[in-house]
């Protein structure tokens, strides 16, 4: 895992931010919607006057128009609860070259980046690693110390043992009482009907969700000159498998792309972005890509 | 059912099947393992294709061992002999060589021995199919007129079989196997496989559907492995027929066919006159001995010639040969039946004959025939201006046979009828004279004779005078030309023309008939006149007649061993009744029809005194192998008489397998082509960079 030092800083650090296209249920004010109602900047709406309400915030024209006393409502921002998941299966600590990172180290780092985001612009962050199930539910961190526990965190992930990032997600939403930004980075190594039914319940209950889809570049496009090589599943699921890498190259990167696409319609029918990296690219860019997509892209909420 | 084979040692190539075993284990790729959490997208596209490529390997592999077991399997020869070839029906022939060449010995025992057993074990193979079975020798024996649908005739003749003396006739024998086959068959010919055999042998000549094999009994055709054998292969006598008073030269020419030079000692006896020679005789050579003697008298001289033994081939150590002995040359004149003057057509001829030492006697057609058969072949029988010439037909053609000679002159339109009245009787004529034409009756004047075989010993007195023999000329002669270009003027075969008018008529013409020769001169009709007759060149042509007419005769002096001699009248042993003769020691039958059966060489001596040469043929000591496939012949060996009986060859078919294994494998291969470029890669270190692209 990636020291802390070494995380990078975004490119575009400098008109980004960790946005929520959908309204967020933090405990803090911040910077973002909320559906609550409070002491705010942003109008929401007015409601009858009830006794006991602050006469400060009986909206008089509206009374001298309509004759009703009507209490003014502001529409409270609050911070953002961001949930980092973490794939750690055995599958995740794949690396084809030694100069890569794996998988888990790429996945890592991106966290990294975004809980440092998170803590920086006031969010509060959980940072939750597993391969198939949940440990102890960690607690969210905020500011600069959480930002630094958050890292630590991260880097004290190891992989190890079967995935399934679909009963991670479905272990997580369990565990979340207050609509959260639910990050998950992951291979996504699974069945997509699985990983869109695992989103579905989330994206109901109103979290924000994104899937980064962390691949190695030989999951992406084998290499043909592994020539003659006897394959093995680090997480032991299937047999082992020798074959001609050359003669399979076609065959394989055809059916990766159809997993690849399949996995983004099941987050798209459950309203989370999805993001495919390559471990071998800069996570600055990738992750700074996205956030600035997110950032104005439709239904952004700050 | 049955499996041989020809060459079970070619088997062992059948190890070179391995190779290709241990070149896909030595360039087989070393599989690297890698983990690799994506392996459940690879093995479902790749595991059907991995199986079809794992079944190729193998598939391609298996052509590989295929083709090169087939290959070995081929050179070993299979043969296959199962209840399908029991039931072929083809007819076969064998012809056992029953010649004397197969008398050498090999390795104890004879060259018929061995085709012997080799026809036997070829007789109990082709058993299922009619046979038979004709022996090769002096008179070709047949086991039957037809094949026979059993081998028992075949089987009885060959028990009874033994090796002659004589010289054989394979090509007859196979031509009148060929007659058994009309509708095809094999013909199965076990020999030595020597010149003496395979001569006049051509498959060719063989009618469709009739197929020839060689089955060598010999010592193989291994030039090293040619037996050694000295053999006399020719005695000549100079003259054939001698005279009294003049010399007479035996001239013995041995012959040596083995590897290695030889000296050898050789004994001569010309009546009773012994002589001893040693010759030194090259490789493959022949080398010649003379004994010359003066015959004090008429008769009958036996001369003798006798190697040491030790060959391979011991019936060619001696030669024997009978001379008659004349008192004087004879000629008998048959004229034109005029019975005041006979020779008035021939008299310059009568004149040139008493000038070269003839005794001439004058005759007419009647008497020709009863002189010529009280003076034997020794005379020379002279025609011209026969008005009649039937009477003399029969006694010409005997005396030819018997190897007298007749000079025919061709001096009238009888003549030329009774030049060609010969040919009914199975002698053609030098000439044939069909269209005549009296030059006479046109422009008179003297014609050059050209194209003159100076080469020939009746023309040697012009070989330094060839000025004299050209300017010959005939002021009237009858010619022979048709109208078209010489049309009429066929020739026999074998018919030398010595001279001819300077417009292509032939003037002087030789042809050998039997032991004899017809010595044809075509004059003018009134050729008293000819200046041909006066010319100071006849003189010399006549002077050479006895020359060219009782050249030396070798072999011809002498009977071949197996020939059926006639009894002549006048022999004592004949006219006595008396059925045994005695040569050297031993008796030999006399049929009960007079005739005697030649089965031995030797001088053979009837009581009555009469001599009788018998001696084999001098080709039979060629004991050189001949390669058969020179010849065009298939050869089968000794070994593979399993394929000549019949049996069904399998290596066409193992070669087709293999070619149709090497075939598959190319096109397998090639489907292969971008795994090799990668095998080959590896192999000579070529690789890739390893590292992963982005």
């Amino acid at each position: 895992m990636p020291a802390v030092t070494s995380i990078p800083r975004l490119s575009h650090s400098g008109s980004l931010e960790l946005a929520a296209r959908r309204v967020v249920e933090g405990l803090h004010a911040g910077r973002h919607r909320s559906p609550y109602t409070g002491p705010a900047v942003e109008f929401a709406d007015h409601r009858p006057y009830l006794a006991g309400d602050d006469l400060r915030s009986v909206d008089w024209k509206a009374y001298a128009r309509t004759d009703h006393l009507l209490v003014r409502r502001y529409r409270e921002e609050r911070d953002l609860p961001l949930a980092l998941l973490l794939d750690t299966s055995a599958s995740m600590g794949f690396s084809s070259a030694s100069a890569l990172p794996s998988k888990l180290a790429w996945a890592g780092l991106a966290a990294a980046v975004l809980a440092l985001l998170a803590c920086d612009q006031g969010d509060r962050v959980r940072v939750v690693g597993g391969a198939s199930e949940l440990g102890p539910w960690p607690r969210e961190l905020g500011g600069p110390a959480g930002a630094t526990a958050a890292c630590l965190l991260i880097d004290s992930l190891s992989a190890g043992g079967a995935g399934d990032p679909a009963a991670l997600v479905r272990a997580a939403g369990t565990r979340l009482s207050r609509r959260t930004l639910v990050l998950l980075l992951s291979d996504l190594l699974l069945d997509p009907a699985a990983l869109g039914a695992a989103l579905a319940p989330l994206a109901a209950r109103g979290h924000d969700l994104a899937v980064i889809q962390v691949l190695d570049p030989s999951e992406l496009a084998l290499p043909a000159d592994w020539e003659r090589v006897a394959l093995s599943d680090p997480e032991g699921r299937h047999p082992d498998f020798t074959c001609d890498a050359a003669d399979a190259k076609a065959g394989f990167d055809a059916a990766m792309a159809r997993h690849v696409a399949a996995c983004a319609t099941a987050c798209a029918g459950a309203r989370a972005d999805h993001v495919l990296a390559d471990s071998s690219r800069d996570v600055a860019e990738v992750v700074g890509g996205w956030l600035h997509r997110r950032g104005h892209g439709p239904g952004t909420t700050r | 059912m049955s499996l041989t084979a020809l060459a079970p040692v070619a088997l062992g190539f059948a190890a070179l099947a391995a190779a290709p075993i241990v070149v896909h284990l030595l360039t087989r790729r070393k599989v690297r393992p890698q983990p690799f959490p994506a392996l459940e997208f690879l093995a479902k596209c790749e595991t059907g294709r991995a199986q079809r490529r794992r079944l190729r390997d193998w598939l391609v592999l298996a052509l590989r061992l295929l083709a090169l077991l087939a290959a070995a399997a081929a050179l070993a020869g299979p043969l296959w002999q199962g209840v399908l070839a029991g039931s072929n029906r083809t007819p076969a022939v064998i012809v056992l060589d029953a010649s004397a060449s197969m008398q050498q010995r090999l390795a104890g025992a004879t060259a018929f021995a061995r085709a012997k057993a080799e026809a036997g074990q070829l007789l109990d193979r082709l058993a299922p199919r009619p046979l038979a079975l004709i022996l090769a020798g002096a008179a070709p024996r047949r086991s039957g007129p037809e094949v026979s649908p059993t081998a028992g005739p075949a089987r009885a003749l060959l028990a009874e079989a033994e090796a002659g003396a004589s010289d054989g006739d394979p090509a007859a024998a196979i031509a009148d196997a060929a007659r058994l086959l009309p509708s095809g068959g094999d013909i199965y010919f076990v020999t030595d496989g020597s010149a003496a055999c395979l001569t006049g042998v051509d498959p060719a000549t063989l009618p469709a559907g009739v197929r020839l094999r060689l089955i060598d009994a010999g010592p193989g055709r291994d030039p090293a492995a040619t037996p050694a054998n000295c053999g006399i292969t020719a005695i000549s006598c100079e003259p054939g027929v001698a005279v009294a008073g003049r010399p007479l030269t035996l001239t013995v020419r041995v012959f040596n066919c083995g590897q290695v030079p030889r000296t050898v000692g050789l004994a001569t006896r010309v009546g009773a006159v012994r002589r001893l020679h040693r010759l030194e005789i090259p490789a493959a050579g022949s080398a010649t001995a003379a004994h010359t003697l003066v015959p004090d008298s008429a008769g009958a001289l036996a001369v003798s010639a006798t190697i040491d033994g030790g060959d391979v081939l011991a019936l060619d150590d001696q030669r024997s040969a009978v001379v008659p002995v004349l008192g004087a040359f004879t000629a008998v004149i048959a004229g034109d039946g005029d019975r005041s003057d006979p020779l008035r057509p021939v008299r310059p001829l009568v004149a040139a004959l008493t000038a070269a030492g003839f005794q001439v006697r004058a005759s007419d057609g009647v008497g020709l025939a009863a002189q010529l058969a009280q003076l034997g072949p020794g005379a020379l029988a002279v025609t011209a201006g026969l008005a009649d010439p039937a009477p003399v037909r029969l006694a010409l053609k005997r005396h030819l046979e018997s190897g007298g000679a007749w000079l025919h002159v061709v001096a009238s339109d009888a003549d030329a009828a009774l030049a060609q009245a010969q040919a009914p009787d199975g002698i053609q004529p030098p000439v044939v004279l069909d269209r005549r034409i009296d030059i006479s009756e046109q422009e008179r004047g003297a014609m050059a004779i050209g194209q003159a075989r100076l080469d020939h010993p009746l023309l040697a007195p012009f070989d330094q005078r060839v000025g004299l023999l050209t300017s010959l000329a005939a002021s009237r002669y009858r010619l022979t030309t048709g109208s078209g270009a010489n049309a009429g003027r066929a020739q026999a075969a074998d018919a030398t023309v010595l001279l001819a008018y300077a417009d292509g008529t032939i003037a002087l013409v030789e042809r050998p008939v039997g032991t004899g020769r017809w010595l044809l001169v075509n004059l003018s009709p009134a050729a008293i006149d000819s200046n041909l007759a006066s010319a100071e060149a006849f003189p010399l042509l006549i002077a050479r007649l006895p020359a060219a007419l009782l050249p030396a005769r070798s072999d011809r002096l002498a009977h071949d061993v197996g020939n059926v001699v006639a009894a002549r009248p006048g022999l004592a042993w004949q006219g006595e009744g008396d059925d045994r003769a005695s040569a050297a020691g031993t008796t030999a039958a006399i049929e009960a029809d007079g005739r005697m059966r030649l089965d031995r060489p030797g001088i053979w001596r009837a009581e009555g005194g009469h001599l009788l040469a018998a001696a084999v043929p001098d080709r039979e000591s060629d004991l050189r192998p001949v390669d058969p496939a020179t010849l065009g012949l298939a050869v089968v060996a000794s070994s593979g008489a399993a394929e000549a009986a019949g049996a069904n060859p399998l290596w066409p078919w193992l070669l087709a397998l293999a070619a149709v294994a090497c075939a598959g494998e190319l096109l397998f291969a090639r489907s292969l082509g971008l795994r090799r470029d990668v095998s080959l890669r590896r192999n000579f270190g070529l690789r890739r960079n390893s590292s992963v692209q982005p």
